[in-house]
């Protein structure tokens, strides 16, 4: 339960710092997406469902503060989550960052691919940017973040190579 | 790794159900618009919050960011600077450039609005919204679809108003349009956002003025205030970039580069008594058509 709590208390400070460094500190024009760094630490050694659904409500948090159709970041989200906790554990620092990297990518391809498809209007470039500067961004701050990211994982409760 | 079971296929498949039925309900219903208006006003309240914390060392953190685009910028101004010289000593005209300056402050005194001012305490965190989001709401007047000024001129305009906050959709925004008029000739149009960081693109309304050369580069565009009173007219909106015919030659594409720098605004005024603003057709049209 303080683990669950704990994620939803890290998944608004993460929204929050994401938006804050948006508008302060973009990276051509766009900012970090640190919730699904969030989302992704705590899919890491989580079970595939429980992960997936924590995702889904990260994602429908975000969903209520955008004009883009509701359900997008939700599934985006779930699907990453649901990804990480399968692929299990990883080890080392670069293949969590990669970890960390794939997910913003994933995530961001997800809603943007289904934005397009539901009718908001995207620039055709905007998401090639959207893509590439997020994932770019997440993956330099993400080493910044591993005190608060490290609190959401739960390795130690990893049952590594068990089914669900 | 875990090893994928059927329970996990009945899973995704409950987890696309659960994404269409939200996506049913935002689509379908207004079920989630009570839900989206509180998170909206409760997360704007921590932005604030967050915003008030930040801001102090927000000059460094700008100071990182702009660091390129201040060295190209300077660069430009040396140029600018170097060019100005010139004409002042060359070209004696410099009355009628100060003439339009004067222009566009009696057209900003002229407005005729009533407006309220509010700080930008958060942006979007989406890079598919170009909006901002302002810490005054329906408590101080703000409604929806109200224009938005920044110093500069024109920003947008209020898409969404809480109690005590308020989202900016700026006319860069891709399903932003603005009713405008173009430098002396006063040519009519529709200037269209094209995402953040991009021109705006201005549809005008007579192909045959466009030929007889109407539009220019450098033409100031305000906004025209027509069609029932969309925003308040005489809002400068920005500067006319690059008039050049399509690759067709059947339609010309006009790029206006809008006068307020988005990513460097603070404070605002909003219009809470004037003209509304009235949404964009609904299939945009690159350039102008004949």
């Amino acid at each position: 339960m303080r683990r669950i709590l704990f994620f939803a208390f890290a998944v608004v400070v993460a929204m929050l710092i994401s938006s804050e460094l948006s508008l302060s500190l973009p990276l051509f024009g766009v900012g970090p997406d640190l919730v699904v760094l969030v989302v992704a630490s705590f899919a890491i050694g989580e079970r595939p469902r429980q992960a997936a659904m924590a995702g889904f409500a990260a994602g429908f948090f975000r969903d209520m503060l955008l004009t883009t159709p509701a359900g997008l970041s939700a599934f985006a989200y779930a699907i990453v989550a649901y990804v990480v906790a399968m692929l299990g554990v990883p080890r080392g620092v670069g293949p969590v960052v990669g970890t960390f990297a794939g997910s913003t990518f994933a995530s961001q391809l997800i809603y943007g691919v289904g934005a397009m498809m539901l009718g908001q209007p995207v620039h055709g470039s905007d998401l090639p940017r959207m893509l590439l500067v997020t994932t770019a961004y997440n993956a330099l701050v993400s080493p910044l973040l591993m005190p608060l990211l490290r609190r959401v994982v739960r390795v130690e409760t990893a049952p590594i190579g068990s089914s669900d | 790794m875990w090893r994928r079971t059927a329970r996990d296929r009945v899973f995704i498949a409950f987890l696309v159900l659960s994404t269409v039925t939200v996506l049913t309900l935002d689509f379908r219903t207004g079920v989630l618009n009570g839900i989206s208006n509180q998170t909206q006003s409760t997360f704007a309240f921590l932005q604030d919050g967050a915003r008030g914390f930040v801001r102090p060392f927000e000059s460094v953190l700008q100071s990182i960011g702009d660091l390129g685009s201040l060295r190209r910028e300077n660069a430009k101004l040396q140029q600018q600077n170097i060019r100005l010289q010139r004409e002042v000593e060359s070209y004696p005209d410099v009355a009628l450039e100060n003439q339009h300056l004067q222009t566009l402050l009696q057209l900003q005194d002229s407005v005729g609005i009533r407006a309220v001012e509010a700080r930008v305490v958060g942006a979007s965190i989406s890079a598919l919204e170009s909006s901002e989001t302002i810490n005054r709401g329906r408590n101080s007047g703000i409604v929806p679809d109200r224009a938005v000024l920044a110093p500069e001129g024109l920003a947008g305009h209020i898409s969404w108003a809480g109690a005590a906050s308020a989202q900016v959709t700026f006319i860069t925004d891709l399903q932003s349009a603005v009713g405008v008029r173009v430098g002396e000739s006063g040519e009519t149009g529709l200037v269209r956002g094209q995402g953040p960081r991009r021109d705006l693109l201005l549809d005008l309304v007579s192909r045959a003025a466009l030929d007889q050369g109407a539009v220019k580069e450098g033409d100031i565009v305000v906004t025209s205030g027509y069609q029932g009173g969309i925003y308040p007219p005489g809002l400068p909106v920005g500067r006319v970039e690059k008039v050049e015919l399509a690759t067709r030659g059947t339609t010309y594409k006009i790029s206006v580069r809008p006068f307020v720098r988005f990513s460097q605004l603070d404070i605002v005024s909003v219009a809470v008594s004037g003209p509304q603003v009235v949404e964009a057709p609904p299939t945009p049209t690159p350039g102008a058509g004949p």
